[in-house]
Parts: C-alpha cells; structure tokens; sequence
C-alpha cells in the first residue's frame, strides 16, 4: 500500500477540496486521480467519509509548488461532505494522541509537520490546520453563534452558514456552514412542517435547496439574519437610526480647541461616545460614519471643522464653537438631535447699567433748560452677566462676533440678544448725543465728535469721564469702561422707550449715583430729594415719610414736572399735598440751600410767599369734605374754595375769584361740565386725587382733566396700576404728559412685553424712565410707618339657608335654560344679570324679592351671612367698638338700616347712618363727623361700596365688614382703608363674607389670584366671567349641594 | 420596482467623484450608448442595483419585456494596493464619516496619486463590463443605463466606490490599539476637569467618561435574537422557526479554546515529484 499524503486547500472558485499525493516510488509521487484504491484501504471513519464521492477526480485545483503553480486533481468538499471528511481525520488523530490531541496538534502546526493518520495514511498540515477549525466550528454551532449570508454560487442563489467573525478563514466558514447544515436539518425534522416558506429559506439552510430570491431579496435577507443575529447581543441594538443622536461641546482642556463629540443616547438615557461604540463593535463602522455624517449635514460649521484621530468626532476653534452654538445648535435640535454643552452654561445675558446720571451745573450753557428739557450726562457700564466689562473686553467681545468669549479666564456664552441690544442701544446714545453736541456746541465752535475706539460707543475711563471731549485715551484702560454722553431728560427717556432699546436690560438696581442737581438726583441711587423742614405755617408734624414726600414734591414743582404720588390709603397724601401749598407760601429761602430758585430763576418764578397762584383739586365727591376739613384743620391759612353745588359760580365772576384763592376744589363731574369756566382760569397747579377716575382714555373726564392747562400738576392715587399698565400711562399723561409717548406705542413696546411675555428688559426700561416721578409707599413697609396697628383679613364663609339655596338653584337652571342658544350679547347680559341676582340672593332672600317680607321668619335667620353678621356686630358693641359695613347694593342697605336699628338699640346703637350716592353732600359731613366722634362708644355705619369707597376717614371703626364682594380687591382694599389708615390706633379686622359653594366662594379664588396680580401693579380685565363657556360657567354657578 | 434617477435632465452625477466615474464610464460607453443609457436610467428600466466588490449588477428592463442583467466591473484591489490604500486613508479618520455624508475629498485621491492608486477608476480601461443579453460584445444599452444608476448612486453613496475596490467601512478605521491610547488621553481631560450637562438632560454618568479600559462588547446569547426581524424578510413561519433553532442549544462542543490558531496555507514540506 502506497504512502498517502491527505490535503485539504481552499480553492478560490471552488471552496475547501482534498487532493491526495500518492508515493509512486522512492522520491516520486502523483497527484491521486482516482479515489477507488483510497476509500478502499483507508481506515473505516474515513472510507465512510468519502462513501459517496466520484472515483474520478474531475475538479483541478491550483496549488502552489516550487516550479509554480500547479493544477492536481482534487474533491471539492462542502457541507456536510466536508465536516465528514475533516472529522473523520479528526477522529483518527484522537484515537493516535488520546489526551494529548492539544498539545500533539500544536506541536505539529507549530513544526509545519503532517502527521500520520493510520497506515500509510498521512495528513498534511492543512489537514491538521483544518481538524482545529472542525473543533471550533462545532463550538460555534453547538452556541448557535452562526451567521447566515445568502449569495449566488455558481448562478445560483444558496445560503451559507457563517462564523459569527466575517474574517474568519473560509475554511472555518465552510466547516460551520457543514456543521450547522446539518444540526438545522435535525431541528426541522423535530418541528411541524411550515405553512408556508416561499423563499425556500429553509431546506437552503438545511440541504441544499434553492433560495428562491433574486440579488437584492439576497441582500435583504442577509441584512435580516445580521440583525436577527445582532439582537442577541444586548449591547448591539445600538444603531444610529434608532438611537438618539447627541452631540457634546467639551471646554478647551488646553489651548482654543474645542472638542466636540458625536454620541448616541441609550435607550435608559445613557451616552456614548460613538467612537468607543465603535470600538466595541456595539456599532458598525457605516453606522458611527452615518451618525457623524448626520451632524456634519445639520451642522455646516462642523463640515470645515478638523477631526480628530477618531474620524467622527471634531476640534473646533472658539470661532467654529461659537459659530456652532448661535447657527447649528438651534438646526440640531429642531432636528432632535440633543446638544450637551459644560454645566453652567447658560446664557449670560448683557446688561446695561446706568452709572451715573448728572444734570449740568448753573455755569453751561444757557439753553439748557429745566426738569425734561435739561441737559445731562449718562454713563453707561455694560455687564455680561455680573462682569463689568473693561474696555478691552467690550472690543473682545466685538471683535469676536462669537457667542463665545473668555472673560477672566472664563469662557462665556453670551446671549445673543441682549448683547445685540446693549450694542444697538449705544450706538443710538451715542450717534444722538454726539449730534445734541454738534448742534450745541459752546462759542459757536463745534466740537468734533470724540474719535470711536468703536461702533458702541467712546468707553472712556470713569476718572475722565468729567473731560468727555479729551480726543483719545486708550492708553487708560482701568476696568470697568463706561460709556458716556450728554442729552436732554426727555431725549434720553424717549430713546429708553423706543425701538432702539428694545431688549436693553438695564441692571437699575446697579446704578451707584444719579447726580446732584436737577432731575438726576431723582434718579435710583441718587440722594434724593433735596431736603428742607417742613413748612412752618403748617398745623401739623409731618412723619419722616411725609417730609420726603413733600421734599419730592417740591423738587419736581421747581423742575416744572409733574408727578404721581401713589401712598397707600392712609399714609397722608392729603397732608402732604397741604404741605407743599404751605411752603410755597413762605418759601424755603430762609434755609439758605435751596439752589433751584438760584440757578433756574428765570423758568420757574421764584417762591416768593404770596404771590402764588390758586390749585385746583379734583376728587370724588365723596371726599370734598374730607380736604376742606383738613385744610381748615391743619393750613388755616389757606383760602379754600369748594366749587361745588347748585348755588356754585359759573361766571366771570369765578375767574376773577380764583386768583385771590389758594385751594380750590371741586369733582370730577364738574370738571367736565364746568370745564369752559374752569380753564379761564389761570391755575398754579391742578392736583387730581384719586387721579384713577381719569384713568380710562376717551372720557369725558379724561379729556377735561387733560385739557386744563397749569404749570404743575399732580396725581393722586393709592394704586397707580389698578388694572394695567395702560392706566400708568393715562396717569402719567395727566401728569407729565408725553413721557411715555402715545398709548399705542407704549403698548406695543412695553406694556404688552411686561404684562404678556414676561420681559424683564421692558419692566426695567419702565421703571428707569418713570422712577422720578412716581412715589408710592406701603403701608405694610414698617421702615415707613411704624405705628399703623395690624390688619387681619377673615374670609368668613357662610352657608345658605335651605330658603336661599331654593332660590339660588332655581336662578341658575333658569338662567341656564335661557342661554341655550342665546346670541352673545344677550348671553352676556344674562350672564350678568344673573349672577348679581345670585349675589342679591346670597346677601338675603327678601333682598332679592324685594317683596318687602321681613328680615326673620318666626324668629329664624333667613340669611347665613345675616346671622353671622348679627354676631359680629354684637361682639364688637359689647366691646365698645365700632363697625362699618359695606355693601354694593343700596336697596339691601335700605332693608338692613331699620332692622338693625331696632335691633341693636339696647346696645347703645340706635341710628345707623346710611352713606350711598343719594346722600347730599353735607349728610355725609355730617355722618363721618358723628361716627368720628365718640371712639370708645359702639357705633355702625353703613356704606355703599360706590360712594363710601374712596376718600373718607372712618378710623374710629375697628371692625371692617363686606358684606357682598365686588369682583376687584383693589376697590375692597380701598374701601377697607377707610378705617386701616393713619390715626387707627387698634388693630382692625375685616371681615369678607363669602356663601359656602356659591359663585362668590368660587370667585373668592379667583379674587385670591388677583389680589396677587394687583401686588405686582397687574391685573387683567373683568370680562372673563361672561366670556366663560357654558360648561365653565355652570361649574361656577352651580350650587355645591353638599355646602348648604 | 425600478430605480427612480434623481436627475430629470441634463448631465448625471454633481459631486467631483460621480463626474470621474461617470467620465471614464461614458469613455466605455461610447457617445451613442451614452445617450441612450441616460434615457433609459431616466425611464427607470434599472430594476435594481447591487454593488459588491469588484462588481456592479443591476437587471434591467429592456423594451422587448426581457430582464437582463447588466454587470460593470471595477477591479477590486491587489493585496499591495489594499495596504497602501489603507495606510492613507488610515491618516485620515475622517473619512468614512465623509463618505456617509456623501463627499470624497478629492485631496484622499491627490494623496492616492504618488502611489498610483485611485479609488476612482483610473481610466475606461480600468472598466469592464458585461450583461445577459445578446448584443456582444456591447456595452450594450443595458450596461449603458446601469452605469448610470450606479453613477447616481454613487454620487450620494461615495462608499460604493470603497465596496467596490473589495473594502469595507471597517477596513478604513485604523485597529482600536493606537487609536484608543491616543483618543482616552485626549478625551480624559475635558471631560475631568469639567463636567457636561445637558440643557434639560443629564449627561453625567456615561460610559465614555472615564479614561478606562473600553467596554467589552456584550455576550452573544442566541436565546435573545428577536424573530420579528427576519420575518419580513423570509416569512414569519421560517422567522419562528429559525429562532427556535437558535433558541435551542446544541450539545456542548469539546473547548476549542487552548487549540492554536492554523495557519491558512502551510508551506508543503514535501517536494512534489
């Protein structure tokens, strides 16, 4: 038997063949053509192995040999074919080494050596090679690890079984391919037999049937084993398409190269760099390219970037970075892809902070003139953040045109908007005070505008910001820069409020030091007013507030400004308003430092006592007498005048009158009827209390109060905003009209921003342009006053009685049955009607029947708030104290006043007055007077929330009832003030009374809200309960059942 | 289904890469074949088109109602070429994200030049071509209006060109070694000496935070792989039971573990004859 050599090579075309080498005689050999003689001599595992192959050996394959390649006679092996061959060499070479089939193997691949299988039977070492992957493959398919791939083999579309690794030799992909052949056609015997396989997947996996699928169903189908594949590995579900995509801005570590990195977001929120995913094969190298190219399309910036070693991730400079974060971040995540940036970094924004304000002194020019019209100097600062910018900063910063900048060592993302801003803002101070200095400049000479070190502005330093007109300084850049300039108060306020500002934070609360003339002393942070003694002719001391008060109101008097003086209620408005009459009466020459009547003689007249003109005083008629009390009592002196009644002065007469008077008052209703006799007059002031009566445009109250002409002028009020913002600015046009330019820009530029979006930049305009000429202080401010007493509010709910829920329920379904197809107005109306008559019904049922039944029924309440108010009213009498009730309805006043009467006469009240709007002028004196009078001695006093809200004084009562809400806290606190302010000495409780489940309860919330809006000067309209819904409004109408 | 072309009118193909592709191709092609394989890419007679290395195909529809199947050759890299290439595209990491983003930077194929490889085809010659129809030896108008399918695909696909030449995208990434060393150093610092944090998203606690080893890829475990996958490719009855295959384990095998790597072609100690 001849020596065989057994070896097994992988053929390109052809696969895994054997080919064996037969001794011919010593030193010779051929390449075995016939395998007869082979399968019949070789050992058992082998022949059995080789049982259904060809004798004839048709197929050649190349082989590499000492003279060239050679073709030798081979069998191509695959399949199952091919696992029987390899391991029945194998098994041979087991049964030869035992154990040590390891070690015996390596020993022999590592000598390149063949080994002999039995017999003359040798195999050579690409057998042995193979018989290491047989093992291996059976490991593979034995874990299930295979891979499948479907291709065309010699035109024909088969699928193969694959090692898991794609560059494995093929000879362990064919080995794998045999092994797992055959253990799948094992499985399929096992399972029932398919309904259906139209591609013929499975006898292709099992033997070797046809895949019925044309080259691109060959491509899908491998695609679908990948990932059948791949969805048994956890971490390979990671994929660029269905991961999240997320890019990271990394600080510089070193230098100005800005890491940014492309990751994707697990599922569990998870991120991972894709180069590391990479790395671990959790993401193929086409799905990092993909997610890294995803960027590079959103994110322009990145595509000219340089990469680094990964290829998917970039270092930008400081420009790309902040090129990326102002264009491509907002292209990024509308296209959902997250951008991680460090922490901290938010948006810093830019404000502007007013330095200093300084009015010129007496030495300029002549044609500056006085409060508005002066001219003034402003420094500006412009923080990033809370960064004052020092010269070179700013130029860093515009130079940079980045949203990145490194300040102090710190990078700094600057918000794009406010910086724009803050930049236009100066560009338009300075090209508008450059031109006032062009056109006023001194001598005739006109000064050339400073040189620009840049678009923004002249930074210079703040210790030559006295010398603006110096060419250059750059040399002298101590931090922080400022910019300064010069313009007339009006110009200036103007340019805060127009479009050029828009977005301009100004950091107000920064500014050190307004100046020390003029308005600019008026300024936040300057000194103030300057400060006098109060007037000597004055019948009073005046608080420390009320000096202040007055001082300012002299100060703006002098500059020819008018002014809002918006004091709660209580805190002595009219004492102050006497007190500036006083003193411009008798002048403060006599304290030697007044400097307005020095500088400014010929703008405003100098105070010389008697030669004053007469003020005119508006108010509600409600407190007419009030004042002339007041000024009768504290500023004797004064000739007052009350303009007032059928009897008053129409005529000639009247003017020439008027000049010989100090004070004269008269109402709002006269003011428009009487305007014509009114305006001949020529007024030194016209102050307007209670000034929100000319709140709303159009009136005709308005318009007279506007048409008036005078000097100074002054409002009055204890809530300048008690609706809008709108309402600021219908005061301020009565008292410094044109501040803030029309209704309708002031709108549009700022009281929309603040009301609706929130702009803290307009609300800081606002207040930086108002601040001089707006006071108002609290009472809740003890720095202010220190001996107002305490004022509890009580919301004291109420039930119905089963009477009044009857009633109300009945109202409510009738009103619901009507609004069924209602047009709007009428719903509106009904809606409106209704819910008063709820109202009437809430308050007493014999109120809103008006059937004149009596007030109890055998003895019983009729009413809970009734019941509870009885008690009230007892507890306070026995404690000797006084009460004042407020209602809005008169005809439910008329019903009270004798039963009330009746019943409290035994406890020393046997008359409750009754304050409405029918009530003549001098009862209501008369009332006031009478309840004031006696303190200690228990009283009542009822009044209509109309005519008895606003202006009197009732401190003698302690106790404060509502009997019915009104829908707007502002007039409740008005009305409430009338006892909780200066000269109450006890602590007061207001006692707000609410029916249990009933719409006054619901909109008890709702006024709770409010109240909170009112806080804050804002509070919407009062048309929202009409505007509701049926479903909303049933819900608020409704009864709650379970309350009554 | 048949391949819709992107261009309506005009010349085929705007980035620099298709226009040298589509350049030597037409140089095959001919003016005529051109013309009339523009046509019928336009017309959408390119049922479909596949591209594997060294290998364009694509069945196409002729006017007679027949399929034939076109093929365009591009040989795909000699063993020398393959090192060379990859030594050049290795010093440029950036690649195959650029490929995915649909550009090859013509400097990849300056660099290419000295070594006097092109991932282009050099020349028409460099080109071959063949198809199942009966107009021999062609280019018939079927390989003309493949050419231009591929053309297009190529335009937005760059990554066909490195398939072609018998590459894949993994080939392009130099092996992790040297890239992990350098990229965990560079990348340890950022990340330590300031923390990220998402706006509105925490970004805390990732894995490629730490400078340490890399995550080793998870444990395959064949009782996880999800069927619905290959259902829609081959049926949901062959899905089931394939992945009940997997599902089941096969007798544990002996542990190939210790056994020595082979090596693939062993020189023969032997001399022959």
């Amino acid at each position: 038997m001849p020596t065989r050599r057994l070896s097994l090579v992988v053929d390109e075309d052809l696969g895994p063949s054997l080919w064996v080498r037969e001794e011919t005689g010593p030193g010779r050999s051929k390449a075995l053509e016939d395998l007869s003689d082979l399968r019949r001599e070789a050992p058992a595992a082998l022949a059995e192995a080789l049982a259904d192959a060809p004798d004839q050996l048709r197929h050649r394959v190349r082989i590499a040999g000492r003279a060239g390649d050679r073709r030798v006679p081979a069998l191509p092996l695959s399949g199952t074919a091919l696992t029987a061959v390899v391991g029945a060499a194998t098994e041979l070479l087991e049964a030869r080494f035992g154990d040590a089939f390891a070690e015996q193997v390596s020993a022999l691949l590592a000598d390149g050596a063949a080994a002999r299988l039995g017999g003359e039977l040798i195999a050579m070492p690409d057998l042995i090679a193979a018989t290491v992957l047989h093992l291996r493959a059976q490991g593979v398919v034995a874990d299930r690890a295979m891979r499948v791939r479907a291709r065309e083999r010699f035109g024909r579309p088969v699928l193969e079984w694959r090692a898991p690794e794609r560059d494995a030799p093929p000879l362990l992909h064919a080995l794998v391919d045999g092994h797992a052949r055959s253990a799948f056609a094992e499985h399929l015997r096992t399972v029932q037999a398919p309904a259906e396989d139209r591609l013929g997947v499975l006898w292709a996996l099992a033997d070797d049937g046809d895949l019925r699928a044309d080259l691109p169903a060959q491509r899908r189908i491998t695609a679908a084993f990948d990932a059948f594949v791949d969805s048994g590995r956890p971490g390979v579900q990671l994929t660029s398409t269905d991961s999240e995509l997320v890019v990271r801005l990394f600080q510089p570590p070193v230098g100005t190269a800005w890491p940014l990195q492309t990751c994707l977001r697990e599922h569990d929120g998870t991120v991972h760099p894709i180069a590391d995913l990479r790395a671990v094969g959790d993401l193929t190298a086409a799905g990092a390219a993909e997610a890294s190219a995803a960027v590079m399309r959103l994110a322009p910036t990145v595509r000219s970037a340089s990469v680094d070693e990964t290829g998917v991730d970039w270092l930008l400079t400081t420009a790309e970075a902040g090129e990326f974060l102002s264009r491509d971040t907002p292209a990024l995540e509308d296209a959902g892809v997250t951008v991680l940036l460090p922490r901290d970094w938010t948006k810093q924004r830019t404000t502007l902070r007013p330095q200093e304000a300084e009015e010129e002194g007496s030495q300029e020019r002549k044609s500056s003139g006085v409060g508005l019209g002066a001219m003034a100097s402003f420094r500006w600062r412009v923080a990033v953040g809370d960064t004052e910018l020092t010269e070179e900063e700013m130029e860093q910063i515009r130079e940079a045109q980045s949203e990145l900048v490194q300040l102090r060592g710190q990078w700094v993302r600057l918000d794009a908007t406010t910086l724009r801003a803050a930049e236009r803002f100066l560009d338009a101070f300075t090209s508008r005070t450059r031109d006032r200095r062009l056109r006023t400049g001194d001598d005739g000479i006109v000064q050339d505008a400073p040189p620009l070190t840049s678009p923004g502005g002249r930074p210079s330093a703040p210790s030559t910001a006295s010398t603006p007109s110096a060419p250059s300084m750059p040399d002298l850049p101590p931090p922080p820069a400022e910019i300064a300039g010069q313009a007339p108060w009006l110009e200036m306020f103007s340019l805060i409020l127009s479009p050029d500002a828009a977005d301009v934070d100004f950091g107000l609360a920064a500014m050190v030091s307004g100046g020390r003339h003029g308005l600019a002393r008026l300024m936040p942070g300057a000194e103030g007013a300057f400060p006098h003694p109060q007037p000597r002719s004055l019948q009073a001391t005046l608080r420390p507030y009320q000096v202040d008060g007055l001082n300012w109101l002299w100060a703006l008097d002098r500059m020819g400004l008018g002014g809002i003086l918006a004091d709660d209620m209580g805190l002595g408005k009219t004492m102050q308003v006497l007190a500036l009459l006083c003193r411009e009466r008798e002048g403060t020459d006599a304290f030697g430092h007044e400097r307005y009547s020095v500088e400014v003689p010929d703008v405003v007249p100098a105070a010389t006592p008697g030669s004053v003109g007469p003020t005119l005083l508006v108010c509600p008629m409600s407190v007419v007498g009030a004042w002339q009390r007041e000024a009768a009592t504290f500023a004797p002196h004064l000739a007052v005048h009350v303009h007032h009644g059928g009897s008053r002065l129409r005529d000639e007469s009247f003017v020439a009158g008027a000049g010989d008077l100090d004070l004269v008052i008269t109402t709002y209703s006269l003011l428009a009827r009487d305007l014509p006799v009114l305006s001949a007059v020529p007024w030194h002031r016209i102050v307007l209390d209670e000034a929100q009566h000319v709140k709303t445009p159009g009136t005709q109250v308005t318009r007279a109060a506007r048409t008036l002409h005078a000097p100074h002028r002054l409002a009055l009020t204890g809530t300048p905003v008690e609706n809008k913002l709108a309402d600021l600015h219908s005061l301020m046009e009565v008292a410094n009209p044109g501040l803030l330019g029309s209704a309708n820009s002031f709108r549009d530029r700022i009281a929309t921003p603040i009301e609706e979006e929130g702009d803290s930049g307009a609300l800081s305009r606002l207040k930086l342009v108002t601040s001089p000429f707006i006071l108002r202080r609290v009472k809740t401010d003890r720095s202010i006053i220190k001996d107002l007493p305490e004022k509890s509010e009580l919301t004291r709910v109420v039930n119905l009685t089963p009477e009044q829920a009857g009633l109300y329920q009945a109202l409510v379904d009738e009103l619901m049955a009507k609004i069924d197809g209602a047009d709007e107005k009428t719903r509106r109306t009904l809606v409106v009607s209704t819910i008063t008559r709820l109202k009437q019904v809430c308050n007493h049922p014999a109120h809103y029947l008006g059937d004149g039944s009596a007030i109890l029924r055998d003895g019983q309440h009729r009413s809970g708030k009734l019941e509870l108010i009885d008690d009230v009213l007892e507890a306070a009498f026995a404690e000797g104290e006084k009460v004042i009730l407020f209602t809005q309805f008169t005809t439910f006043g008329h019903l009270l006043v004798p039963y009330w009467e009746e019943r409290f006469a035994e406890m020393g009240v046997s008359s409750v007055p009754f304050l409405h709007g029918g009530v003549s002028k001098h009862d209501r004196d008369q009332m006031v007077a009478e309840f004031q009078e006696h303190r200690d001695r228990p009283g009542l006093m009822l009044l209509s929330l109309r005519a008895g809200g606003t202006g009197l004084t009732l401190t003698a009562a302690n106790h404060v009832v509502h009997l019915d809400r009104w829908w707007n806290p502002a007039v409740e606190n008005q009305a409430t003030d009338r006892a909780f302010r200066i000269g109450q000495r006890r602590d007061v409780t207001v006692h707000k009374l609410v029916s249990a489940g009933t719409v006054e309860e619901k909109i008890d919330t709702v006024l709770a809200d409010k109240q909170s809006l009112a806080d804050l000067t804002i509070s919407p309209g009062e048309d929202w309960l009409s505007d509701l819904d049926d479903d909303r409004l049933l819900d608020l109408l409704t009864l709650d059942e379970d309350e009554t | 289904m048949s391949i819709k072309l992107v261009s309506r009118r005009g010349a085929i193909g705007k980035g620099w890469h298709a226009v040298a592709l589509r350049d030597a191709a037409e140089r095959l092609l001919g003016v005529g074949r051109s013309g009339s394989g523009r046509a019928d890419a336009r017309a959408g007679r390119v049922q479909w088109l596949d591209v594997e290395a060294g290998i364009a195909r694509g069945d196409v529809l002729d006017a007679d109602g027949e399929l034939y199947q076109a093929r365009l050759d591009l040989p795909v890299y000699s063993p020398s070429d393959r090192e060379v290439f990859l030594q050049v595209v290795r010093a440029r990491p950036e690649l195959p994200a650029r490929l995915a983003a649909g550009e090859y930077p013509q400097e990849i194929e300056g660099a290419l030049a000295p070594h006097e490889i092109s991932l282009l085809p050099r020349d028409a010659s460099e080109l071959s071509h063949d198809c199942s129809c009966l107009d021999w030896p062609g280019p018939c108008r079927h390989v003309a209006a493949l050419v231009y399918v591929l053309v297009e695909a190529v335009d937005e696909h760059p990554v066909h060109l490195v398939t072609l030449r018998g590459l894949t995208l993994e080939d392009l990434i130099a092996p992790r070694e040297s890239a992990a060393a350098s990229s965990s150093a560079e990348r340890a610092d950022p990340q330590d000496d300031d923390g990220t944090d998402a706006e509105g998203a925490d970004a805390d606690d990732d894995a490629g935070s730490s400078p340490g080893p890399a995550p080793m890829p998870a444990p395959f475990d064949p009782g996880r792989t999800d069927p619905s996958l290959l259902a829609a490719a081959i049926g949901a009855e062959p899905a089931r039971i394939i992945a009940e295959f997997y599902g089941s384990r096969g007798p544990a095998a002996p542990e190939p573990s210790e056994s020595p790597e082979s090596p693939d072609h062993p020189t023969p100690p032997d001399v022959l004859e």
